[in-house]
């Protein structure tokens, strides 16, 4: 069934994600068509209840549906809504804007967003003591965004620096398996003495602990997704959980990245050619809502408090969701 | 390319296992030091592994009729997990649970079944694994050791070396040449299941660099074989051989290694305090253990479906015994920021031990770039 979904998502960001669409997304052009055919689509309430209109898959299950957005390299905050709506609640089907997450500054009528690398952001949601508050976006500079009048209030707080660490991880982790199917096929079609550069004993020794590092980070995302649970219909993401797969998704960003580019040669680093739109993001995309440093002193002191032995701690507390 | 990891979790009635093998490992599991806990899968102790068969954790995954119990292989993942994260002296039956009994299953007669399989699943029966030579390392179908038909069986010459436990084992199970010459390569070699006591068989222990004895060189001197050494087909070695290499690549040893070392240390952190980067190291390594152990399970998952996932156990091994050999030098560097604070003797020898022996991690079972190698063809790059 899932597999169903997965399809589908790709065949629908693989229309729009084309090296064309790519770039007009990086400068909001037609931005408001992409975001529609998104919200067409219905994946934008896959985690909310059957009862409430919404798809009703697990977190484990909307795994693939989450990277396919990373793997396409979709600029829009596509997982963020998918995600702050079950978090939230949020199943109107009215209001689907496109949400983020943001921290609020001083002057109290803008905000920092938490993913600067997004695109098209129409609405945040933000802190406020023991309430969390979507307001609409109203302009933007960088990564500031001012803010429109409070457009909803939700009774209770929402962990968004873990919420916005698992997004941000399950992007980076469909960027990761997007480098490695590129790096994997450029190394089969460039040819050099003779003979594919892939054949050479150097580069598969390389590509093969990129490999390990996808692989490792496939994995990572179903442990950060471990721990997540309903409550009171919303859904809740465990903290160690997500500190854990992130850290070796985070982990796995720039060795990654340095083996798609050493493949690619010249070519890897022009402006025209793709790769660079996921190499940048990827890397962007480990500063983003807590590094692997933060989330590895997060989970540390997690474990150093506890009792148990440290292997007890791993299959009793880090177990991957399924 | 390779198919992406697929998780898996493992099902309840299995994990059940779980709190009665911690049980009997409250029980019987000997009161050693960290560092002599830390040889585990090195360690010999044939009276812990006939409590292990008589309490029924052997053979897990061997049907009841050869004296297993007809489990799947999450069943064994669990219980052997639990066994290397207290650092079980599993060594006497190590390899014939893990490799021999299954492969014996796999290729042997019905005879052959009856008479190795129930003695390995009671936990009295030792088996070694006879592939490398001098000559032949990573290159195993250089294999020179030559096993020739004659009226009585066969007739056995030649060497392996680095042969773990054989000087504790009752038989070997060897990769040898039955037919043509080097240049024939991965065609003409056959297995053999070879008793140890036979004349002309000597077994000469290698010592290690930190002092122990595990792995010998084994001289076959024109040894006799009855017919029924052969395991398997006759030229089918090559075949059968590899068909081991899953379930030698894919368990949690690959990650668990130096696991008393990171217990040991977490421990001291615990009573003598604890600074941003202690806590920074700590959890790279747990999130890092977190996921090496899932990516385990998804590979159990495979096995425990029926499928032979030797390309996703080789990329594993490579990940695995990366995260273990980085342990002594990550603590090793930790513990030496507090240059006034002396160590206490058990960690020390912990850290000795396992920072000597760590370079072994990624030889045994295949070296890192011959696996590095494997998954390049398993992405389509050879
Ligand atoms: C603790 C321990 C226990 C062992 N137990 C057993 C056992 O029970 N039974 C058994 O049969 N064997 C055992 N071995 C042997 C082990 O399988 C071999 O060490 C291993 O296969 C490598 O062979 P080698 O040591 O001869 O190294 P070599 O094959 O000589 O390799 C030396 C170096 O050259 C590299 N190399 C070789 N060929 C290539 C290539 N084509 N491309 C790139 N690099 C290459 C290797 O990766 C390595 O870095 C054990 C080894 C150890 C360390």
């Amino acid at each position: 069934m899932t597999s169903l979904y997965a399809d589908a998502i790709h065949t629908l960001l693989g229309d729009l994600c084309h090296s064309a669409g790519l770039r007009a997304q990086q400068r909001e052009e037609n931005i408001d068509d992409t975001w529609k055919a998104l919200v067409e689509s219905g994946f934008l309430n896959a985690l909310l209840p059957e009862e409430a209109g919404g798809v009703g898959l697990s977190l484990a299950e909307a795994l693939p549906v989450l990277q396919a957005a990373g793997y396409h390299g979709l600029a829009l905050p596509f997982i963020d809504t998918l995600l702050i709506r079950a978090a939230l609640g949020i199943d109107d089907s009215e209001a689907e804007q496109a949400i983020a997450l943001a921290q609020l500054d001083a002057s109290g009528d803008s905000a920092l967003l938490l993913q600067p690398a997004l695109r098209g952001v129409q609405a945040v949601i933000i802190a406020s003591g023991e309430e969390t508050l979507l307001r609409p976006v109203t302009g933007r500079e960088g990564a500031q965004v001012s803010l429109g009048p409070i457009q909803q209030r939700f009774g209770f707080a929402v962990d968004k620096l873990a919420l916005g660490a698992f997004i941000e991880s399950a992007w980076m982790v469909g960027a990761l398996q997007r480098l490695l199917e590129m790096t994997v096929d450029y190394a089969n079609e460039r040819q050099q003495f003779g003979r594919p550069i892939g054949k050479f004993q150097a580069l598969q020794q390389q590509i093969s602990v990129m490999t390990g590092h996808g692989h490792s980070a496939v994995v990572a995302l179903s442990v950060a997704a471990g721990g997540a649970r309903l409550n009171e219909g919303r859904l809740l993401l465990d903290p160690a959980h997500v500190a854990a797969g992130r850290v070796v998704i985070c982990e796995a960003a720039q060795p990654a990245a340095d083996v798609a580019h050493a493949v690619h040669g010249a070519i890897g680093v022009t402006e025209e050619y793709d790769l660079q739109l996921w190499t940048q993001r990827l890397l962007a995309g480990r500063r983003s809502c807590g590094s692997d440093s933060y989330w590895s002193r997060q989970l540390g002191t997690f474990c150093l408090d506890g009792n148990d032995r440290i292997y007890a701690t791993v299959q009793e507390k880090l177990a991957p969701a399924l | 390319m390779l198919e992406w990891p697929r998780p898996a979790r493992i099902p309840p009635e299995d994990e059940a296992l779980r709190s009665e093998i911690r049980a009997f490992l409250a029980e019987h599991l000997p009161d050693l030091p960290a560092d002599i806990l830390s040889r585990s899968w090195m360690g010999f102790d044939a009276a812990f592994s006939r409590k292990l068969g008589a309490a029924g954790w052997l053979g897990l995954t061997i049907p009841s009729e050869y004296g297993g119990a007809g489990r799947n292989a999450f069943a064994r993942f669990v219980v052997v997990e639990e066994l290397l994260a207290h650092g079980a002296p599993v060594a006497a039956h190590w390899i014939a649970d893990r490799q021999s009994a299954p492969l014996i299953l796999k290729f042997g007669t019905e005879a052959q079944r009856q008479q190795y399989i129930p003695a390995i699943c009671r936990g009295e029966l030792y088996f070694c694994i006879g592939m490398s030579e001098p000559a032949s390392g990573s290159d195993l179908a250089s294999v020179q050791t030559r096993a020739t038909r004659n009226e009585r069986g066969w007739q056995l010459k030649g060497r392996k070396i680095w042969t773990t436990m054989a000087h504790h084992s009752h038989y070997m199970i060897a990769l040898v040449r039955t037919a043509g010459g080097p240049e024939d390569r991965r065609e003409g070699l056959s297995q053999f299941i070879i008793d140890l006591s036979l004349p002309g068989v000597t077994v000469e222990p290698i010592r290690d660099l930190t002092g122990d004895a595990h792995f010998n060189e084994v001289i076959f001197d024109d040894v006799q074989l009855p017919p029924d050494a052969l395991i398997g087909e006759e030229g089918a070695g090559w075949k059968q051989v590899n068909a081991e290499l899953a379930f030698e690549r894919s368990g949690p040893e690959r990650i668990l290694s130096a696991i008393m070392l990171l217990e040991c240390w977490i421990n001291w952190l615990r009573e003598h305090g604890h600074d941003s980067a202690d806590e920074e190291l700590a959890g790279r390594l747990a999130a890092r253990l977190a996921v090496l152990r899932a990516f385990s399970m998804g590979v159990t998952g495979r096995l425990a479906e029926g499928e032979s996932p030797v390309i996703e156990a080789a990329l594993f091994k490579d990940v695995g015994t990366g995260f273990e050999q980085s342990l002594p030098p990550l603590i090793s560097d930790a513990l030496g920021r507090r240059p006034e604070q002396p160590l206490p003797a058990e960690l020390e020898r912990t850290l000795v031990y396992t920072a000597a022996i760590a370079p072994s991690y990624s030889l045994r079972g295949g070296t890192r770039e011959i696996l590095r190698g494997m998954v390049a063809r398993g992405m389509g790059l050879r």
